[in-house]
C-alpha cells in the first residue's frame, strides 16, 4: 500500500504506523538487549574453536554440537533430569502444606508469612548451602541429634550423596514451588470444600477430587519453576555432592571456568535449553489435554 | 421415634464475644418447608451451617432424625446443602457435579446414571449432563446445585439464600419450582432467607430470628396476624405501633386506653391490668370512614396518600406523635378510597385485628 | 562490595584455603563490577590474588606507606585468572602458579619487570626457574607441595605412600583435589608414570585407577581445611599450606609427601602486558618482597615464601614440620607441574570424563 493510492486516509495511516513503532520501540530495545543479543552471542560462540594456544577462533563449525550429542553425555543428562525431577517432586510435596496453611489459615498474617517464605533469599545462596554442610556432616547437628535420641548407633553418611544434593536443591528452590501453589490455593473458593464434605466426601477425597485438580495450574507452575533452575544448578552439587553426583550445570561451568572450552560450553547450554523447551512444551500440552479431558 | 427431622436444644454458638446463636430451640417436622427468616447477622445462616455440620455449637444439642449429630462431620450427615453461590465444582461437567455425592456412596455406574438422569429431568435440565459449568446461565447453575443436593435424597435439604442472585422474574419461577420439587419428593426443606415475602409464600412454618434468638416460630399466617414481639410485627409486613395503657382483662378480651378512648383487643399472656403496652395494627386492616362508627376507632386527619395499584395508602395523623398508615382497596369507581389531604377521618378496626404487645426492653 | 563479605568469611577459623570454592564464587561476583575502578587523579593499583594468600595487614600498610590506593580482588582457581586475563579485566598485578605462568608467557600476556630490584634474596631453588630463568617476567612469591593431609588418630601407622588413598578402610573419609593436575598427577605418580605425561594410555591408566577409587572418595574438592580440622576428612590430597592451617586448630592433623614422589609448586607475581598501572605494581612488589612482610604472609597462610631471609621470622611450628619447609631429601622427590602445551586438551578431556561421565569408556582394567 502506498500513500498515493490510499487517498485521504493514507498519510495519516502511515504516520500512525510510525507512532506505533515508536511506542513499541522501548520494548523491542529491551528484548534486543537482554534476550536476543546475549543469546546470539552464545550461538556464535558455539561455532568457534579453541586452538592449541588457547585462542578462540571463529570456525563456523558444528563440531561442538556433535560433541554434545556424544552418548557419553547421556548419563549426566539423565542424572541431572532425575535430580531435578526429584527436586520438583519434593518441593511440591513440602510446599503444598506450607502454601495451604498460609492461604487457608494465614488470616491477616498472610503477607508476613509469605515474607518469611522468601526470607532465605535475603542471604547468599552459597552461605545457605554451606550451612547445610554443617548440618549434614558426620559430626553435624542432624547426626548429633539422631545419635543423642538413640535412633542410630553410627553416624550416617548424609553429605556428598545424591540425598544431600536433592535435599539442598529442594531447600534452595522451595519458595519457587510454594508461591504459585499459594496463589492457586488462595483463589480456591472455600465453599467448594464445604460442598464436597456436604456431599459425603471425607477430607482425603475432598483433597484429591476437588482441591488438587483445582490447584493443578499452581502445581504445574511450581513444578516447572523448580525443575528448570534445578536442572541448571551447579553450586549445590559442587558443595553438597560427592564424586558421582555432578550435574549438567557443573559440566557447563567446567567448560567456562576450568577447561577454557567456551564453544563447547555454549553448545552444551544451547542444547540443554532446547531440550528443556521441547520437554516443557510437551509437558504443558499433556497437562492441557488431561485437564480438558477431566 | 417422633416425627421431627431437625431438633435444636439450647444451642449456642459464639464468635469471640458475640453470640451468633443464643440458646436456640427449634423443631422441624418431617416433610415440612421450613424457613429461617431474619435480617443479616441474626444468626440464621449460622443455624443452617450447624445443621449441615460446617459449624459446631459451643453448647446444646442438635438431633437429625432423632440421632445426636452435634459433633458429627458434614460427610457423616444425611443432609445436603444448596449454597448461596451454588459452589459447583468448576472442573467437572454437570453430570459429574450431580454424581459427586452418589460416587461417594459407591453406587454402581448404572445406578448413578439413572439417578442423575432422573434428577436432571426433574429440574428440567434433560440432556445437559455434558455441559461445562461455565456454559450455564445463573438459573441453570441454580438447578444443577439443586439437583446435586436432591439426588442424594437427603433427610433435610438446606437452602442458603438460594434465590438471592436471581432476577425478580426468575426468582418467582424458582419459588414455584422449589415448592413443586418439595411436594413431589416429600423431602424436608430448610430455607434461609432475609426476604419475608419468600418465607411467607413458600413455607409451612417460619422461624423469625433476631440477634441470635428465635423470636417466633409458626405458620406464616400466625406470624403475620399474631406477631409475638414488636420485632416480628415490624420485620414482617408493615405495622403501626401505638402506645396504650391496659385498663382491664376479661374473658379473653382486654380493654386498653388510647388517646382517652377505650379500645377492645384480644388478650395476651403477661399483659395485665395497669401495664403499659403497645398496639400493633396492620395497615390493610384499618378502615377509613368520614363518619364515626361503633367499635374501635380513632379520629384523625389525612396527611398524604400514595396510589399503589390494588390499593391506596393513606397517612393519617391521629395524635401529635403518631401517624398511622392505612391501606384502602381501590374500587372501580374509587368511592371508598377517596380522601383528600387535610380531610378529617375516622380510623376503624375490628376487635381481633389488633395485636397487643408487651413493652419489651428492646422496644424502647 | 565483596570485601566485607570476605572478611566475615575469613573470620571463621580456620578459614578457607587459597583455592576454595567460596572465594572463587565471590571473585566471580567481583568480576562483574570491576573495570573502570581506577581514577586517573590518584595513584592506584588493581591486585588479583588467590583467596587468603596474603597477610591481613599487608595491603593496608602498603596503602599508608605509599598513598597508593589498592583494589584487591581474590580468585580461587588459576582457570578463573586465565579467563579474566584473556578478557582484559584491567589488573595490574596477579599471582600465577608455575604451569599457568608458562602458559601466560607462551602467549606473551606478561610485561617485563625490569624495575624490580630484590631478586638476589631469593632461595636458590626459585632463582632460575626453567620457565623464566632470569625472572624477567615473574617474581616467585609463596611455594608449597602437594601431598597427603591426614588425621593421626584415624589413620593407622605412619603412612608413606599414595596407596593409602586407595585403602578401603577409610571409605567415605577421603577427599581428592578438584584440580586435574594434582589428582590425575598423583594417580600417575602412584602408577610409576611421570606426573607431567601427555601419553594417552598412561593418562587412561591413571584415570581408571581414580575411577576404582571413587567409591572410597567423599568429594573432589578444594574445600578440605575445615573437614580436616573437624575430623570429618581423614585423608586428603592437599596443598601443604592448607594442611598447616587445619593443623593450627587441630593438632591431630599431619602431612606427608609420599615416597613415590609428588609436586612442588611456586606461585609468582606478574604484571599483565596491558596493565594500566605497572609502576604501582612494581612499588607493591618492592614493598612486599622483603623479609618482614613475607614472614607475616607465611605466618598467616601457612605457605613458606621464596625469600631465604624471611625464614628467620616464621612461626616455629611451621619450621619444624615438613608442612612449612620440607627437608631437602623430601624436596628432591618433588617436581614442578610442567606446561603440557597442546597435551593439556587431552588432560581436560580425560579429567572431564572422570568427573562427569564415570571414567574412560570400556570396562575397567583390573590391575
Amino acid at each position: 500500500m502506498s500513500a498515493a493510492t490510499s487517498a485521504p486516509g493514507g498519510p495519516r495511516r502511515i504516520a500512525s504506523r510510525w507512532v506505533g513503532l515508536l511506542l513499541v520501540a522501548p520494548f523491542l530495545l529491551y528484548v534486543l538487549t537482554f534476550l536476543v543479543l546475549p543469546l546470539a552471542s552464545v550461538v556464535v560462540l558455539s561455532t568457534h574453536q579453541v586452538n592449541d594456544q588457547y585462542h578462540l577462533e571463529p570456525a563456523w563449525t558444528l563440531d561442538n554440537y556433535q560433541r554434545v550429542l556424544d552418548p557419553e553425555n547421556l548419563p549426566i543428562l539423565l542424572r541431572s533430569a532425575r535430580y531435578a525431577g526429584l527436586t520438583s517432586f519434593f518441593c511440591l510435596l513440602a510446599g503444598y502444606p506450607l502454601a495451604w496453611f498460609i492461604a487457608r489459615h494465614g488470616g491477616r498474617h498472610k503477607a508476613l508469612l509469605l515474607l518469611l517464605v522468601m526470607l532465605p533469599f535475603w542471604t547468599s545462596y552459597l552461605v545457605r548451602i554451606f550451612s547445610w554442610m554443617t548440618l549434614l556432616q558426620t559430626e553435624g547437628l542432624l547426626n548429633g541429634a539422631l545419635l543423642g535420641l538413640g535412633l542410630i548407633r553410627e553416624p550416617l553418611s548424609l553429605l556428598n550423596t545424591p540425598f544431600s544434593v536433592v535435599l539442598g536443591l529442594t531447600y534452595g528452590f522451595l519458595p519457587f514451588a510454594t508461591l504459585p501453589l499459594y496463589v492457586a490455593l488462595e483463589r480456591l473458593d472455600g465453599t467448594l470444600l464445604e460442598a464436597a464434605a456436604d456431599l459425603g466426601a471425607r477430607p482425603a477425597t475432598t483433597f484429591w477430587k476437588v482441591v488438587f485438580p483445582l490447584s493443578l495450574p499452581g502445581v504445574v507452575a511450581g513444578g516447572l519453576l523448580t525443575f528448570v533452575p534445578a536442572m541448571g544448578d551447579f553450586v549445590t552439587p559442587e558443595i553438597l555432592g560427592g564424586v558421582d553426583t555432578l550435574m549438567i550445570g557443573n559440566l557447563i561451568q567446567q567448560q567456562f571456568l576450568a577447561s577454557y572450552d567456551w564453544p563447547f560450553g555454549s553448545a552444551l547450554s544451547l542444547v540443554l535449553m532446547g531440550l528443556m523447551l521441547v520437554s516443557i512444551l510437551a509437558f504443558l500440552k499433556l497437562v492441557g489435554s488431561a485437564e480438558s479431558l477431566a | 421415634m417422633n416425627n421431627l427431622v431437625v431438633e435444636f436444644r439450647e444451642v449456642t454458638r459464639r464468635f469471640g464475644n458475640v453470640k451468633a446463636v443464643d440458646r436456640v430451640d427449634l423443631e422441624v417436622q418431617r416433610g415440612a418447608f421450613f424457613s429461617l427468616l431474619g435480617p443479616s447477622g441474626c444468626g440464621k445462616t449460622t443455624t443452617l451451617r450447624m445443621i449441615a455440620g460446617f459449624d459446631e455449637p459451643d453448647s446444646g444439642c442438635i438431633r437429625i432424625n432423632g440421632q445426636d449429630v452435634t459433633h458429627l462431620a458434614p460427610f457423616q450427615r444425611r443432609v445436603n446443602t444448596v449454597f448461596q453461590n451454588y459452589a459447583l465444582f468448576p472442573h467437572m461437567d454437570v453430570f459429574e457435579n450431580v454424581a459427586f455425592g452418589l460416587r461417594r456412596r459407591r453406587l454402581n455406574l448404572r445406578e448413578i446414571r439413572s439417578k442423575v438422569e432422573w434428577i436432571l429431568g426433574l429440574v428440567r435440565l434433560d440432556g445437559m449432563g455434558r455441559r461445562r459449568i461455565q456454559q450455564l446461565s445463573g438459573g441453570q447453575q441454580q438447578r444443577v446445585a439443586l439437583a446435586r443436593a436432591l439426588v442424594n435424597e437427603p433427610e433435610v435439604l438446606l437452602l442458603d439464600e438460594p434465590l438471592a442472585a436471581l432476577d425478580q422474574k426468575l426468582r418467582r419461577d424458582m419459588q414455584f419450582e422449589l415448592k413443586r420439587l418439595q411436594k413431589e419428593l416429600g423431602i424436608t426443606f430448610v430455607l434461609v432467607t432475609h426476604d419475608q415475602e419468600e418465607a411467607l409464600t413458600m413455607s409451612d412454618s417460619v422461624a423469625v430470628m433476631n440477634a441470635g434468638r428465635v423470636e417466633q416460630i409458626g405458620p406464616p399466617r400466625d406470624i403475620y396476624d399474631h406477631p409475638a414481639t414488636r420485632f416480628v410485627a415490624d420485620f414482617i409486613g408493615i405495622a403501626n405501633f401505638l402506645p396504650v395503657k391496659v385498663r382491664s382483662v376479661q374473658n379473653g378480651r382486654t380493654t386498653v386506653v388510647l388517646s382517652d378512648r377505650e379500645i377492645l383487643v384480644p388478650s395476651r399472656k403477661g399483659v395485665d391490668a395497669g401495664a403499659q403496652a403497645e398496639l400493633s395494627l396492620r395497615p390493610e386492616r384499618l378502615r377509613l370512614t368520614r363518619a364515626a362508627e361503633t367499635g374501635n376507632c380513632l379520629p384523625g386527619t389525612v396527611v398524604d396518600s400514595v396510589f399503589m395499584g390494588a390499593c391506596t395508602r393513606f397517612s393519617v395523623r391521629v395524635s401529635e406523635d403518631h401517624v398511622l398508615l392505612a391501606e384502602q382497596q381501590n374500587q372501580q369507581h374509587g368511592a371508598c378510597a377517596d380522601f383528600n389531604p387535610g380531610e378529617p377521618v375516622w380510623v376503624n378496626w375490628g376487635p381481633s385485628s389488633a395485636t397487643l404487645l408487651p413493652l419489651m426492653h428492646s422496644a424502647r | 562490595m565483596s570485601e566485607p563479605v570476605l572478611r566475615v568469611l575469613a573470620a571463621h577459623p580456620p578459614g578457607p584455603g587459597r583455592r576454595e570454592f567460596l572465594g572463587r564464587s565471590l571473585a566471580a561476583l567481583a568480576w562483574l563490577g570491576l573495570s573502570g575502578c581506577s581514577g586517573p587523579a590518584r595513584r592506584s593499583l588493581n591486585i588479583f590474588n588467590y583467596s587468603n594468600y596474603i597477610a591481613p595487614g599487608t595491603v593496608s600498610r602498603f596503602r599508608s606507606q605509599t598513598g597508593i590506593s589498592v583494589i584487591y580482588d581474590e580468585f580461587s582457581s588459576q582457570d578463573v585468572l586465565f579467563a579474566k586475563l584473556k578478557l582484559g579485566a584491567g589488573y595490574d598485578l596477579v599471582v600465577a602458579s608455575d604451569y599457568m605462568l608458562r602458559r601466560l608467557l607462551r602467549q606473551q600476556l606478561l610485561a617485563p619487570l625490569d624495575d624490580f630490584a630484590n631478586r638476589d634474596g631469593m632461595m636458590e631453588r626459585f632463582r632460575h626457574p626453567p620457565w623464566d630463568p632470569e625472572l624477567r617476567f615473574s617474581v616467585p612469591y609463596l611455594w608449597g607441595t602437594t601431598g597427603i593431609g591426614y588425621n593421626r588418630r584415624r589413620v593407622q601407622g605412619v603412612p608413606d605412600s599414595w596407596n593409602i588413598l586407595w585403602d578401603p578402610t577409610y571409605r567415605g573419609h577421603i577427599t581428592m583435589l578438584d584440580e586435574k593436575r594434582d589428582t590425575l598427577g598423583a594417580s600417575l605418580i602412584r602408577l610409576g608414570h611421570s606426573g607431567n605425561t601427555v601419553d594417552r594410555s598412561e593418562l587412561e591408566d591413571a584415570s581408571r585407577a581414580l575411577e576404582e577409587q571413587k567409591p572410597l572418595v567423599k568429594q573432589y574438592t578444594n574445600d578440605y581445611i575445615d573437614g580436616l580440622a573437624r575430623n570429618e576428612i581423614w585423608l586428603a590430597l592437599a596443598w601443604s599450606g592448607d594442611v598447616a592451617r587445619a593443623r593450627a586448630s587441630n593438632p591431630d592433623v599431619d602431612y606427608f609427601l609420599p615416597r613415590e614422589g609428588s609436586f612442588v609448586f611456586v606461585d609468582s607475581w606478574c604484571v599483565p602486558r596491558e596493565a594500566p598501572h605497572p609502576q604501582e605494581a612494581i612499588a607493591f612488589l618492592n614493598y612486599l618482597m622483603q623479609p618482614e612482610p613475607l614472614a607475616e604472609v607465611t605466618n598467616a597462610t601457612g605457605f613458606p615464601s621464596t625469600l631465604a631471609k624471611a625464614r628467620e621470622r616464621v612461626r616455629p611450628d611451621l619450621l619444624e614440620n615438613p608442612l612449612g619447609y620440607p627437608p631437602q631429601d623430601m624436596l628432591d622427590r618433588t617436581i614442578f607441574q610442567a606446561d603440557l602445551g597442546p597435551g593439556e586438551r587431552l588432560w581436560d578431556q580425560i579429567w572431564g570424563q572422570l568427573k562427569f561421565r564415570g571414567g574412560p569408556s570400556g570396562p575397567p582394567n583390573p590391575s
